[in-house]
């Protein structure tokens, strides 16, 4: 009798301890695109990666938040061409383009947020063979400036970093430590803009 | 006279009055686009603090899902308002920034109501865990000595039948 109560303090005992302290997860954040039907396919109207001129382009933007917490995540959207440096995931380092939009929100751990991203190209300049994005209408909102130019028009593509805020530094960052290794998120497409005229 | 004198005066330090002017207007500006980036890094601090204090309030193994909700809520005004303030809508950015303060400091104000939930949780979590072990302890042992005393009883029960039957085979 004194065995078996014995046996049964300490299975009980393993039981309340594993259940108080469960295995550490890898913590991770996930950000993906998908095209116009919500697959990871047809990004492009008519699949074509030549976008005119108020040509509307469909997208999802995807963010999964499995770091164990609570996190305040800002995706960061960006425009560059292919000689434009991308984010370097060795360093943990973001792309030096200037922003051109962002989105933010608070997600609890394993949350998925789906955004919307439905964007077109209103204005664009060509000088010297390069064609230069001026006017862009991302969700229904117009923006201008000198985005980005590629030769001919071929290879821009819109870099999307995920950010997030560390409560440590009380600022944004966009790499954390998992594991001892530098982490970044980050995703890309690529079109080309070599249609000037509407 | 003193009309003369400032036109006199006007008329010799013109380049120098229209430095003054122009160097007045540079600093309005400036202290315009100040107060401007202000009320916005102003809106964005305070959905940080929000945020640091809720992440707390998961830290401690609380949940707050109704603050959550409010503070996206927040944010998406605070986003709204840098896209309008962008399209030159100062006015009705500002009035979406107030909004986003005033949930903010609601969230803010509901927080620390929130971390003392999440201590009661996760204090009643780690009680009934404590506790969980001598509840099973007692309950299984007794378990097992009700069914070691009846397989006993059964037992003596079958040895008692097997005496009187082999009485009667010796009577017989």
């Amino acid at each position: 009798m004194i065995a078996f109560a014995i046996i049964t303090i300490i299975v009980a005992s393993t039981l309340a301890y594993v259940a108080l302290n469960p295995r550490p997860e890898e913590q991770f954040f996930a950000n993906w695109i998908l095209g116009s039907e919500g697959m990871a396919e047809h990004y492009y109207p008519n699949d074509d990666p030549n976008i005119g001129l108020r040509e509307e382009v469909r997208w999802t933007l995807g963010v999964y938040n499995h770091m164990g917490s609570l996190q305040y995540v800002v995706l960061r959207v960006k425009l560059l061409n292919s000689t434009m440096h991308s984010p370097n995931d060795a360093l943990g380092q973001p792309s030096p383009a200037p922003l051109v939009l962002e989105f933010a929100r608070v997600l609890v751990n394993n949350e998925t947020w789906s955004i919307p991203f439905v964007w077109e190209i209103l204005n664009s300049t060509v000088t010297g063979g390069h064609v230069t994005i001026t006017s862009l209408s991302i969700n229904q909102t117009s923006l201008t400036g000198q985005f980005a130019s590629a030769v001919s028009g071929y290879n821009f593509r819109f870099i999307f970093e995920l950010w997030s805020y560390d409560t440590n530094t009380n600022d944004l960052t966009f790499s954390w430590r998992t594991d001892g290794e530098v982490r970044s998120v980050w995703t890309q497409i690529w079109f080309n803009a070599t249609q000037t005229q509407p | 006279m003193l009309t003369e004198l400032l036109v006199r005066s006007s008329n010799h330090h013109r380049p120098v009055t229209l430095i003054a002017l122009l160097a007045c207007i540079a600093i309005l500006n400036a202290a315009f686009l100040v107060s401007i980036i202000g009320a916005q890094e102003d809106a964005r601090s305070l959905a940080f603090q929000a945020f640091t204090g809720l992440a707390d309030v998961y830290k401690r193994g609380g949940e707050a899902p109704d603050l959550v909700a409010k503070l996206n809520t927040a944010i998406d005004l605070i986003q709204q308002a840098q896209i309008k303030r962008n399209s030159g809508d100062g006015a009705g950015a500002a009035a979406l920034e107030e909004q986003a303060r005033t949930q903010i400091t609601e969230v803010i104000g509901n927080i620390p109501a929130a971390q003392q939930d999440a201590d009661r949780v996760n204090a009643n979590r780690t009680l009934a865990m404590i506790l969980l072990i001598p509840i099973s302890v007692v309950v299984s042992t007794f378990i097992f000595y009700v069914a070691l005393r009846t397989w006993r009883t059964y037992e003596r029960l079958k040895l008692y039948e097997m005496t009187i039957i082999e009485k009667k085979k010796t009577q017989d």
